[in-house]
């Protein structure tokens, strides 16, 4: 069975905000750059179905910068056969009807019986360049599959859905097709160090994503989507997930459910109101709040005299 | 019937004394140098490895190890018997060659022997004899009915019959010399047992006597050749090759073996790893034949001792049977079980890479080198590894740590502290290196805080390698993923050296051996101190002041990289000692003992089933009584926290802590 795997390298940010306070540009440090761990996936259930069978090919695709032919180096460790990079030098293509678009018109003259995409990417989460594929190439489409069986050679397909509540829906589906893989489907394995010496030493094929899009008939420059603004998360305290043990086991259970609580700073205040007002002041000065220039205290205290 | 004659002027079956001695020597020697042939082939089989560098520290060892048995009194009762009877075996085998002459020249003494040398000799060997049929005797007492635990498993036969050949030796060579002396051969020379014996003897006539002599003799010599030929084929093979394999001990005990000693580039490998017997070591081999079953090495393994599927004694006689059955003295080789089928995965993934086994064990055999090939080709080749630790190699890939919290994070333990760092340019004298603990584990990242504070204190002019800073590759390595600890090493070796470090301080001692031990090999080449001896230095030169008085009881814990593996015991102890007011105190494990926590060997990120290593640890050292706890690594400190809480030995529970936060109460 011939696969063709498409994977996305992704950009993981890890620190709780890309935005640099001195610059109010985007932090160049603090992520990495990995394969998509849906993709990861998908491509084990490729790996595996050519395992299972014995033969056929499984072929890698990725759209993305001059970086992204490490995933394809990963993923031909991984047990890939051959890898396709579509150069995407500015790394400008974000809209996924016109990656859909490039991607299909690539593989169009292929010869496959299973496209096989993550279900997602982690980094945008539109989750549809896989059923845009499959509706450019006119093929059949089975979404967030968690389990893949064949049973005879030319016959359909049966492979099954995740539901929520761990409910499962088995679809058949005849070949060729494209299909989106869940998280479920199972674990990626790790590289053996033959394979990765493969990787490192093979060839990887490279096209032009103009090229491409030009002979797709496609207009890069003005997509159809296009992200007015991006806003970045706000700084929250840091959650406690730690019940305090003096709840009851139900309280507890209750307090993890909930995600934990923010932590309290500081102190209380309260009673009197004009020891209020004043412990408010003085907090306000002390967290630079307030214009430095100015004593009020002591303007205060004149003024109560 | 002649009397008072050599048993070799008569006549046997109508074959002189004298040829039949010759031909049954000749014979016997023959089989022996075949078989011993047999052997060295399966030796030369062995890969490369180049032992023969610091040939004066080996000598050292040789003597001090090897011929006074440094290692054999820690038990006690064995130990001694095992020195009494390598002595008297010593001082015997040259008796026995003496026989053998004496059976063949025309001269009745072995020239090295006569005269004054030969009357001291006799005396000496007399009460050789004596003391090593003692010692056999006491040893087959304790084999059969005071039965050790560490004999579980191992050949019993073979250690009565050579215990019993021994004992078989000195009654007939005592009955040799008693009849001989009955009989008036040997004369004025000094030999009190034999005379004892003669005395014995008295009511014989001289036709028995002599018959007696004849047969002694005769038993004797064929018991001789038959112990020499029995040793290459059993476990007593140590007799031979025990010297030479504490001779070629490994010297840097804390380095790992490298996948081949002949190739250092991993790309220039199709194959990592030990998957059949011919990717052993000449010095493996050596191992397998040295290994005489006495089970030091399981006694003390922890992983045994919580009831995990280990015994380090039981996987060198697995790898020796699989050697010796491929490799036979005659006969065709047996390949129906594979090597990989000889040691199955829940022994490799058992060990904690502590060392104990290889520290006790009295011929120096590496058991850790083994257990880390087989698991390199359970990892790099096959693929069938527990999968708990594919998370960590990835976190240690695409994040440089092995929690996976990205390497812009590396600099979040220092909160408000200045310190130095090195990568943005800062000029220091010593480099502080971080690790994964400190940087990333919350509680740890204190103690991280604490040494900086004691080292801005003391002065030293200090600073980290902030944000550039890798994962060391330790737990990697030990893991058999050897691929990605090289990848680390090369980045870290490549920073270092183009910073220009030259002394680096490291307070976990996994990061202490692998920047010390490790990293020359690729390249690295700095001065590594621990921060228990750097803090100790600091303080014996005043630059800390331990003035308050600290009225406590502290237990110090060894950390198995820091003590066994490059033999700090020291430091941290007296750092404690010389704090005013505290009172060491020892649990029942310490030092070259010392019972690992639990962690190593990639444990730290293994699922652990059944008993935990650190509860059994924690409970022991509770027992001994100490208010706190004091440790010198990352990960005995969280091991010993969460088995201080967890363990159900007493209800008392002491604090654990790291030296540097001792050290801080008592400025």
């Amino acid at each position: 069975m011939n696969s063709i795997v498409f994977i996305k390298q992704i950009v993981q940010f890890y620190l709780h905000s890309g935005i640099d306070p001195k610059t109010n540009g985007m932090v160049k440090e603090g992520f990495v750059r990995t394969i998509n761990p849906y993709d990861e996936v998908a491509l084990e259930c490729a790996i595996r179905l050519k395992e299972k069978t014995g033969k056929g090919q499984v072929t890698i695709v990725t759209l993305g910068p001059e970086v992204s032919d490490e995933v394809l180096r990963w993923g031909m460790s991984l047990g890939a056969d051959t890898a396709i990079h579509i150069l995407d030098d500015e790394d400008l293509l974000k809209d996924p009807l016109i990656v859909a678009a490039i991607l299909a018109e690539t593989v169009r003259e292929f010869a496959y019986d299973a496209l096989f995409f993550g279900k997602m990417a982690l980094d945008d989460e539109f989750g549809v360049v896989g059923t845009y594929v499959a509706d450019l190439l006119g093929l059949p489409v089975v979404t967030a599959v968690s389990e893949f069986k064949i049973s005879e050679p030319g016959k359909d397909v049966i492979v099954q859905r995740a539901l929520e509540r761990g409910n499962r829906e088995e679809v058949s589906c005849p070949l060729p097709a494209v299909f989106t893989v869940d998280m479920s489907l199972g674990r990626p394995r790790y590289p053996t160090f033959p394979e990765r010496k493969r990787a490192a030493r093979e060839d990887i094929g490279t096209l032009d994503a103009k090229v491409i899009s030009k002979r797709a008939c496609l207009d890069v420059r003005s997509p159809d989507l296009v992200i007015k603004s991006l806003a970045q998360p706000k700084l929250r305290p840091k959650k406690i997930l730690a019940p305090d043990s003096g709840l009851s086991a139900a309280g507890r259970i209750q307090f993890v459910m909930s995600g934990g609580m923010g932590k309290k700073g500081g102190d209380k205040v309260g009673g009197d109101p004009e020891k209020t007002a004043g412990a408010i002041f003085d907090f306000l000065k002390e967290k630079k709040f307030l214009p430095e220039s100015k004593d009020r205290p002591e303007e205060r205290k004149n003024a109560s005299e | 019937m002649k009397y008072g004659v050599h048993p070799k002027s008569f006549v046997y079956f109508g074959i002189p004394g004298e040829v039949l001695a010759g031909g049954i020597i000749a014979l016997s020697a023959a089989i022996f140098l075949f078989i011993c042939f047999r052997r060295f082939q399966l030796l030369r089989q062995g890969l490369s490895d180049p032992r023969m560098d610091s040939v004066v520290d080996r000598l050292k060892g040789l003597i001090t190890d090897g011929f006074l048995q440094k290692r054999q009194p820690r038990y006690p009762v064995a130990g001694i018997l095992h020195i009494v009877i390598f002595w008297g075996f010593l001082i015997l085998s040259l008796r026995s060659i003496q026989l053998l002459a004496e059976s063949l020249s025309s001269g009745k003494d072995f020239i090295i022997l006569s005269g004054i040398s030969g009357d001291i000799y006799g005396f000496l060997k007399d009460l050789a004899e004596l003391a090593t049929l003692a010692a056999c005797i006491f040893a087959i007492y304790r084999r059969a009915v005071v039965q050790p635990k560490r004999f579980q498993g191992s050949r019993q036969f073979e250690a009565y019959l050579v215990l019993g050949l021994i004992s078989f030796l000195m009654i007939t060579d005592l009955l040799f010399n008693g009849s001989g002396i009955s009989l008036g051969i040997y004369k004025g020379q000094v030999q009190p047992i034999s005379s004892m014996v003669s005395v014995l003897l008295t009511d014989i006539s001289k036709p028995g006597l002599q018959s007696l002599h004849n047969a002694a003799f005769w038993l004797h010599l064929i018991s001789f050749l038959l112990l020499l030929n029995l040793l290459p084929l059993s476990k007593h093979f140590h007799i031979i090759t025990a010297l030479p394999n504490v001779f070629f001990r490994k010297q840097i005990r804390g380095e790992l073996k490298p996948p081949r000693w002949d190739i250092q580039d991993l790309d220039e490998l199709d194959r990592v790893g030990v998957s059949s017997v011919s990717d052993f070591t000449w010095k493996n081999m050596l191992d397998f034949f040295s290994c005489t079953e006495c089970g030091r090495c399981t006694d003390h393994c922890p992983a045994n001792a919580v009831g995990r599927n280990l015994s380090p004694k039981k996987i060198t006689m697995a790898l020796r049977d699989q050697a010796y059955k491929e490799n036979p003295i005659l006969g065709d080789s047996d390949h129906n079980q594979k090597l990989t089928d000889a040691v199955t995965s829940e022994e490799l993934w058992a060990c904690t890479t502590c060392g104990s086994c290889e520290e006790q064990c009295p011929v120096f055999i590496e058991h850790v080198d083994k257990i880390i090939d087989m698991r390199r080709d359970r990892v790099m080749m096959k693929n069938d590894f527990p999968p708990e630790l594919i998370q960590m190699f990835r976190n240690i890939e695409i994040f440089g740590d092995p929690w996976g919290n990205g390497m812009a994070r590396r600099k979040e333990w220092i909160e408000n502290l200045e310190i130095n760092d090195v990568g943005q340019g800062d000029a220091v004298d010593i480099v502080y290196w971080v690790g994964c603990s400190g940087a990333f584990d919350s509680r740890y990242a204190g103690v991280a805080r604490s040494l900086a504070g004691l080292m801005k204190k003391a002065g030293v002019n200090f600073g980290t390698l902030g944000k550039l800073e890798r994962c060391c590759g330790d737990f990697a390595r030990r893991t058999g993923n050897e691929y990605l600890f090289q990848a680390m090493a090369k980045e870290n070796i490549t920073l270092l050296n183009r910073l220009g470090v030259k002394k680096i301080v490291v307070s976990c001692p996994h990061g202490y051996n692998t920047l010390k031990n490790e990293y020359p090999r690729f390249g690295g080449k700095f001065e590594v101190v621990h921060h228990s001896r750097f803090l100790w230095e600091l303080i014996e030169a005043g630059s800390l002041k331990l003035s308050k008085t600290v009225n406590k009881k502290i237990a110090y814990h060894d950390s198995c990289y820091l003590g066994r593996y490059n033999g700090e015991y020291e430091a941290p102890r007296r750092i404690l000692e010389s704090i005013p007011g505290v009172t060491l105190v020892e649990a029942d494990r310490n030092r070259e003992k010392g019972f690992c926590c639990g962690a190593g060997g990639g444990y730290m990120w293994l699922v652990e089933t059944g008993q935990r290593v650190n509860e059994t640890r924690a409970g022991e050292i509770a027992a001994a009584g100490p208010d706190q706890v004091a440790t010198a690594c990352p990960f005995c400190l969280t091991m010993l926290d969460e088995g201080m809480a967890a363990h159900e030995q007493s209800e008392y529970k002491p604090e654990v802590l790291d030296l540097t936060e001792i050290i801080e109460k008592a400025l």
